[in-house]
């Protein structure tokens, strides 16, 4: 007789179990695990792909005068790429990086958010340029 | 205001590889890295804005002069019209050095014009706010063009040049005479 590939089933295997009740809550648990799954590395990885454009083109522009030269660079097209994707969250990663490391995201968070916080007379001042995005990020909740 | 103080080593090493032609001549960096101007500003002798032809609030141009749409490629006739007519430049043939005379480069490729340069009041050398990064002080023009990359800097495509009387006369060589002793005791520090 052959040997079986695993125990034979007991019929007691196929009881019901004390915690049955409990299943719909079980399924909820799932269903939060597997959204966090997915969304946890996404945002790490957009966040991530954000810092990696962001310092390539502090990098290759930083000499740059022209803003169009800087503009048409393609570490600054794929952040308006990902910016048209997920505009939400490229707004928050573009503010706290005018935030922390002063890069000037004024022009991208302008053609993000159709927003124009900055006053006339300021046009040019780079620190009240800044400061004017900030407040205004703070208001929008993304900082 | 952003200033970075970062080590004259790394920013010389940096700026080489950035603009070939400056390794083999000589060069000297004047100021830490600011986001506060950039080299339209410092050719016209001002440290408080960023200047551009673009309507745009990140930009300032002067009042009553052309400003070009957001986005645009920028001709060299927007600045010609800006140095002549607010700061009396006038067209020129040679980059070279005259008594009595102050000369500005204008670089341009391809998308327009990318780079301006303002030569030493006494003729020492040509002073550029390269972008974001340092003001360099070069011998000639000619160190910052490149043919090879089109989004760097491209030719010197035009030179213009005014008198000293104006120069004094307007106030500009005060300004930028105090911007640059602003950044003396960096110099000391720093190098």
């Amino acid at each position: 007789m052959a040997t079986p590939y695993c125990t034979p089933i007991r019929i007691t295997d196929w009881s019901e179990p004390d915690d049955w009740d409990d299943a719909p809550k079980r399924l909820v648990l799932i269903d939060e695990a597997v959204a966090k799954a997915f969304s946890a590395p996404h945002q790490s990885t957009l966040e991530q792909r954000f810092r990696e454009q962001a310092e390539r083109w502090q990098r290759e522009t930083a000499h740059l005068s022209s803003p169009l030269q800087r503009m048409m660079h393609p570490s600054y097209q794929a952040i308006l790429g990902m910016g048209a994707e997920y505009k939400h969250e490229v707004v928050g990663f573009l503010l706290h990086d005018m935030q922390n490391n002063h890069r000037d995201w004024s022009l991208a968070l302008s053609y993000l958010t159709h927003v124009n916080p900055i006053s006339p007379k300021d046009a040019g001042r780079t620190d009240r340029i800044f400061d004017a995005w900030l407040n205004w990020g703070k208001q929008y909740g993304a900082i | 205001m952003a200033i970075l103080f970062r080590s004259i080593a790394e920013a010389r090493n940096q700026l080489t590889q950035v603009f070939p032609a400056l390794a083999g001549v000589k060069w000297r960096i004047s100021s830490p890295c600011d986001t506060s101007y950039q080299c339209i500003a410092w050719a016209a002798c001002r440290t408080d804005r960023v200047w551009w032809p673009w309507d745009n609030p990140r930009f300032y141009w002067p009042p009553g002069f052309t400003k070009l749409p957001f986005g645009s490629p920028v001709p060299v006739q927007s600045f010609v019209e800006v140095f002549e007519k607010e700061f009396g430049y006038r067209m020129c043939s040679g980059a070279a050095f005259e008594f009595g005379y102050q000369k500005v480069a204008i670089y341009a490729n391809s998308l327009g014009v990318t780079h301006m340069a303002r030569q030493h009041f006494w003729g020492r050398g040509w002073l550029s706010k390269l972008g974001e990064s340092e003001d360099i002080v070069h011998s000639s023009p000619m160190d910052l063009t490149n043919h090879v990359a089109p989004t760097e800097y491209g030719d010197v495509v035009l030179i213009m040049k005014r008198s000293w009387w104006v120069s004094i006369t307007s106030f500009s060589i005060f300004r930028s005479s105090w911007a640059s002793s602003r950044y003396w005791l960096y110099r000391k520090i720093i190098s």
